[in-house]
């Protein structure tokens, strides 16, 4: 292959000039000729049954098109991935589980009359007591959330690899801590948003922001009864995605709306019923042991997961999977036995959330190993470099591909960018401290077992003039895909960006593509592009070939051109081989099919590196980030202005998650739904300095040598807090979000004792 | 959502008789950040809005001497703004400063921050450090009471119907006087304080604390002045140890509770860590305090 | 009803409204000016950010009546006929977009603050920005693009 043109630069992103321009076009944002507003009525009650929905007095509200309860619903008014056990609406009769559920829909001709026709909904409930914890839905003769869920399981695995008890017997040393993680909100500025209409041919279309086209019209066909070829489903820019609007959110009680009330709908939370709704980072309690010996070589580890899986199963099982098999991290550890439990409650659902699990067992792991060094009294580093994967090394739970261990590589890197340790300021009651984390992030490698592995595909289509546009299932959630997919496009074409148009997430127009979701889209998705690109590359040489009388072989795609290598004077334009190409009736369409090589393995694996220097006023508890470093092997860095954004990005979410993120629930009740309760990090909470690295270790099977990359940097970025934070107190941190008023009362117990 | 009429009264006189006419039904609107939340949420629910954020009288601040005088529907920023406030009620400037975002500070007013009483309100800790003042205009004229006879609660005031915010009056302090004011949130910018104080403090010839005023944010129904630790300093020298025990008292005397944003414990360690910070500040003593204050 | 002229990036707009109407809605229903962003209607998020005669303000908790007689400027009102502003230039360069929601905001404060501050200091910026929330971006490079312009290297 040439030079790389494109691929490698921070070109610009091809969606950024609309969103600096206020001209993209949210899904909130769309119009339709005689659109009206959809409200959603949410049961007040976590847990109630309800006895009665009065609707008389909102259908007789002026403005107010249709009043819709589970009773005008065709189909199973059923819905949901892993389990289709959500109401659509809950019935007369039957239990609301958590306060997301509905019960009634408003279809209205403004916003505010469906609010107010919403508020006019007469609803009785008989109050039930919620189960708002795990544990107390694990209480023998708990109510059961579900009835086909016996002691409310909704999952339980078990991950075995060697003999944990001899491996035990074998440590000198022992560490065990139990940690405590809280539900995490993916505070997307974006709040869940669609259109719905129905066109004259009886089909339905979706237009929402969405993180999976193909789930959605899946959810729409079973809880509906809709024909699949009658529903058209179209993802929009996504104002920001991170996993929450990976399950199907409004888009059937939208499609219900639509096809009941016979026109074009537009349905948008609002923040509180957004915050209510969604799916969030499953909270969790990690009981973790290590044994080593007093070298630092670890023996076993014994790790136990309990996460409160919410009122309904969604991505629980696969999340705590991942939390489970992840608490082994990038470390050869011979004898491993650990298990997740997923346990239904009454609180706000949990799901998918940027890492995917990965980020509770990260602090697990990683604050348990400092605790291992602080116990043989070694450094933190030098236990961690006993205990990495070496060169050739496959991790514990199987992964495809050889992904070359680049852990030395990333400590090198590291300790270069983090420089000299920072001393002590002035203020005599600072204390500073330092941590470097490791972390092993997976990307999903194409192959979705739950999904009857799918596979992945894209298609390509050249225009007769010279252009492109690429049709990718995936969606566009910020991440920059749509660039990185126009940028693989125009280095195979040898073109100027400006030609390459992405058309993304619409499961008409895309071949089936699949969630955007595990980082998977650059890997798996590019991979399909560039099968179709190469099969037009070849299309196109032909007939160039062809046109200049020459082997195909001695040409080369390269500035808008296609020309014999070395001899430019007899160059062609793409554009004319095209029109040649389009008049002679050759294919300009092809499309590529991605398929992992092995379908048994779901992830493909990297490494990451962080670190932070803190410092913690042992007076008042305030810390302070000096700075923080990422640094990940990204295989190849397609385009370092988007990937350096994403380790940003990713970090400061995991900042968050340490010091101050937890969507709070009493009694199965949120209690911080806006913005002003639950604080995610402002501008003003970035550390002083941060640096954001990547590395190179191509793997073999990425496209260009590309990994996926975009959850990485929140795994291990926030127990690298921690640590640093137990680094300069010298004391121990077992749960998050962690405050001033927390290390005060940690110093105070330390020195009362 | 709630449907109201808005109306801009152009003098005072015509805001007392609007609100006079609207029976009990009309709300005062100053920078509005507080109440229209109020409002979408179905906390407030009037037929008449008034939107006093022109009224020339209530936009003023006035070095009058003995007193400075802050109209009500004064913004943070205007006060942030102000050489007059940042020379004289520095404590006032440094929590304006830290209050919210750039956005609600161009709207939000002083007024409006007194009256909606919250308890972990940032503009109220320093008013109560500097024995503020408040005017207050309705039907029966004009009043004043003192701001901590103000506050009666969380969200409650003795604020009469139809009555009306309009002053704010701060008395001058003693030369030689410092203040400070201190904020603990969960991130930096835009947070409901966890606890915020202010301090006054005036140190005599002999060394010796002359004056001193400890106003305590979020850890009791309304903001509450530190008596027992202001009293154990008052007439002292200011020493490592009885800023301590001040500290201390300040802790044992304040009354939070658990909510979303932190536990009654951890609250009262904010509250005797950053205590004894305030006062150090105050008294420029920082870092470790081993001795005696230098004279 | 009221009726009152609204003045939006230099155009006025003569319109009857309920006087409940927040600025924020009458721009994105009434104008069609949907570039200011709903992020949650209680003034937390920034993502509706507008300049009220220069300053920054935030849509959501203003009543349109209250912004008569104004100057409104919006994210459609930034870039002169189709010439991006300097500030939107450096967020396409430095990498400040992601999703993209945010970003009108964004660049609405980051204007107000250079016009007022010339040469903000980092701190000064992270100021500017703390009442505009983004989720996904860190902020880094939102503030090397507000930097790149204070420093005239864009």
């Amino acid at each position: 292959m040439t030079h790389a043109k494109v691929i490698g630069h921070g070109v610009q992103r091809v969606d950024a000039r609309g969103k600096v321009t206020g001209q993209t076009k949210f899904a909130g944002d769309m119009q339709l000729p005689g659109m009206h507003y959809g409200k959603i009525v949410f049961s007040p009650h976590p847990r109630a049954r309800v006895l009665e929905i009065d609707c008389r007095a909102a259908a007789a509200m002026p403005g107010v098109r249709k009043v819709i309860t589970a009773r005008d619903l065709p189909g199973s008014n059923r819905y949901g991935y892993d389990v289709a056990h959500r109401p659509v609406l809950v019935p007369a009769g039957e239990e609301t589980r958590y306060i997301g559920d509905a019960v009634a829909m408003i279809v209205a001709a403004s916003a505010e009359i469906a609010s107010r026709a919403a508020a006019a909904v007469v609803v009785q409930y008989e109050l039930l007591e919620p189960l708002s914890s795990p544990r107390q839905a694990m209480a023998p003769g708990a109510y059961q959330v579900h009835a086909a869920a016996p002691g409310n399981r909704c999952c339980q695995r078990e991950f075995v690899h060697g003999d944990v008890k001899l491996g035990f017997e074998a440590a000198e040393v022992v560490v065990e801590q139990t940690y405590f993680t809280p539900r995490q909100e993916q505070a997307f500025l974006e709040t869940e948003a669609g259109m719905a209409y129905q066109d004259d041919a009886g089909v339905l279309h979706v237009i929402s922001c969405l993180q999976d086209p193909y789930g959605v019209a899946e959810d729409i066909h079973i809880a509906l009864a809709i024909p699949k070829s009658r529903i058209h489903v179209k993802g929009t820019p996504v104002g920001g995605g991170f996993g929450g609007k990976l399950n199907t959110t409004i888009q059937v009680h939208l499609a219900a709306m639509t096809c009941l009330a016979k026109v074009p709908v537009m349905l948008v939370l609002d923040r509180e019923e957004s915050f209510a709704f969604h799916a969030k980072r499953h909270p969790t309690e990690i009981r973790l042991k290590l044994g080593a010996g007093r070298d630092g070589i670890i023996h076993a580890l014994e790790g136990e997961v309990l996460a409160d899986a919410g009122p309904y199963s969604g991505r629980t099982p696969e999340v705590i999977g991942l939390t489970m098999s992840a608490l082994i991290g990038p470390y050869r550890i011979p004898h491993v036995l650990t298990s997740s439990i997923g346990i239904y409650t009454n609180n706000l659902d949990s799901g998918a959330f940027r890492g995917f699990g990965a980020p509770q067992a990260a602090i697990a792991r990683e604050c348990l190993l400092d605790k291992l060094a602080r116990t043989l009294a070694m450094d933190p580093l030098e236990l961690r470099r006993k205990n990495f994967l070496r060169p050739g090394d496959k991790p514990a739970s199987p992964m495809l591909g050889d992904s070359p261990v680049s852990l030395d590589l990333l400590t090198e890197r590291i300790i270069e960018k983090l420089g000299p340790l920072p001393s002590a300021p002035k203020d005599s009651s600072k204390r500073i401290g330092r941590s470097i984390c490791f972390d092993m992030p997976v990307f999903d490698v194409g192959a979705i077992p739950m999904l009857g592995k799918s596979g992945v595909g894209a298609a390509v289509e050249v225009y007769s003039d010279g252009g492109v546009t690429v049709y990718a299932g995936g969606t566009e959630l910020g991440q920059g895909v749509t660039t990185v997919l126009a940028q693989m496009a125009a280095e195979e074409f040898g073109l100027p960006m400006e030609r390459i148009r992405v058309e993304m997430s619409d499961n008409w127009t895309c071949p089936r593509a699949g969630r955007t979701s595990a980082s998977r889209l650059t890997y798996g998705l590019g991979n399909a592009v560039l099968l179709a690109t190469g099969r037009l590359r070849k299309t196109i040489l032909a007939r160039a070939a062809q046109m200049l009388e020459i082997s195909a072989e001695d040409l080369v795609l390269e500035g808008a051109e296609i020309r014999p290598k070395g001899v430019p004077a007899k160059a062609l334009s793409f554009a004319a081989v095209a029109r040649t190409c389009s008049d002679r009736g050759d294919n300009l369409r092809e499309e590529g099919w991605f398929r992992s090589a092995e379908d048994r393995y779901m992830y493909g694996h990297t490494f990451m590196a962080a670190a932070a220097d803190v410092a913690v006023d042992v007076a008042t508890g305030e810390i302070e980030i000096l700075k923080l470093v990422n640094v990940l092997d990204m295989g190849k860095v397609l385009n370092p202005v988007m990937a350096y954004g994403q380790l940003y990005g990713g970090a400061i979410q995991a900042l968050g998650y340490g010091l101050m993120e937890n969507m709070v629930t009493v009694d199965s009740q949120a209690k911080t739904p806006s913005f002003a309760e639950y604080m995610i990090p402002s501008a003003l909470d970035v550390p002083l300095e941060f640096v954001a690295e990547g590395v190179e270790m191509p793997y073999p099977t990425g496209p260009f040598g590309a990994k996926g990359i975009g959850e990485a940097a929140l795994n291990c970025t926030t127990p690298t807090l921690l640590n640093a934070i137990a680094d300069a107190l010298g004391v121990e941190v077992n749960a998050v979000p962690i405050g001033q008023e927390h290390i005060l009362a940690a110093i105070r117990k330390r020195e009362l004792n | 959502m709630v449907y109201f009429d808005y109306v801009r009264p152009q003098t005072l006189d015509d805001l007392l008789a609007g609100l006079r006419q609207a029976d009990n039904e009309g709300a005062v609107l100053a920078g509005g950040t507080d109440l229209h939340v109020k409002i979408r949420a179905g906390a407030a629910c009037p037929r008449v809005v008034f939107d006093i954020s022109n009224l020339a009288p209530l936009r003023s601040i006035d070095d009058q001497g003995d007193q400075l005088r802050i109209g009500a529907a004064v913004s943070m920023t205007e006060i942030i703004a102000s050489a007059t406030l940042q020379r004289k009620a520095p404590a006032l400037v440094a929590a304006a400063c830290q209050m919210s975002s750039r956005q609600i500070r161009n709207r939000a007013t002083l007024g409006g921050n007194i009256v909606t009483a919250s308890p972990a309100a940032d503009g109220i800790p320093p008013l109560l450090a500097a024995d503020a003042t408040l005017v207050l205009l309705g039907s029966a004229g004009r009043r004043e009471v003192t701001l901590a006879e103000f506050l009666t609660g969380p969200g409650k005031t003795t604020l009469a119907q139809n009555e009306v915010l309009a002053e704010v009056l701060i008395p001058a302090e003693a030369p030689g006087c410092r203040s400070h004011f201190v904020k603990v949130g969960r991130r930096k910018a835009q947070a409901i304080s966890i606890i915020n104080l202010a301090g006054r403090m005036a140190i005599g010839q002999d060394g010796s604390v002359r004056d001193i005023r400890i106003a305590l944010g979020a850890v009791a129904p309304t903001a509450m002045r530190a008596r027992r630790a202001e009293a154990a300093l008052l007439g002292n020298l200011p020493s490592a140890g009885n800023l301590a025990e001040a500290a201390a008292l300040a802790a044992a005397e304040c009354r939070p509770i658990s909510d979303i944003r932190a536990s009654a414990s951890g609250r009262r360690l904010l509250v005797e860590a950053w205590t004894l910070r305030l006062l150090q500040t105050l008294c420029d003593k920082r870092g470790d305090m081993s001795g005696e204050l230098p004279s | 009803m009221t009726s009152l002229i609204l003045r939006v990036n230099g155009n006025d707009h003569a319109l009857e409204l309920e006087p409940h109407r927040s600025l924020l809605a009458v721009l994105r229903e009434e104008l069609g000016l949907t570039g200011t962003k709903e992020g949650c209607n209680a003034g937390d998020c920034g993502a509706c950010t507008v300049l009220l005669d220069g300053a920054p303000v935030n849509a959501c908790l203003i009543l349109a009546v209250q912004a008569a007689g104004q100057e409104i400027t919006t994210i459609e009102g930034v870039a002169e006929e189709g010439q991006l502003h300097p500030l939107q230039e450096a967020f396409i360069e430095y990498g400040a977009v992601q999703c993209g929601y945010c970003t009108p905001g964004m660049v609405l404060s980051s204007i107000a603050l250079l016009r007022e501050t010339p040469r903000p200091s980092r701190t000064e910026i992270q100021d500017a920005l703390a009442g505009n929330l983004c989720r996904c971006t860190g902020y880094v490079q939102i503030v090397e693009a507000i930097q790149s312009v204070a420093e005239g290297r864009k």
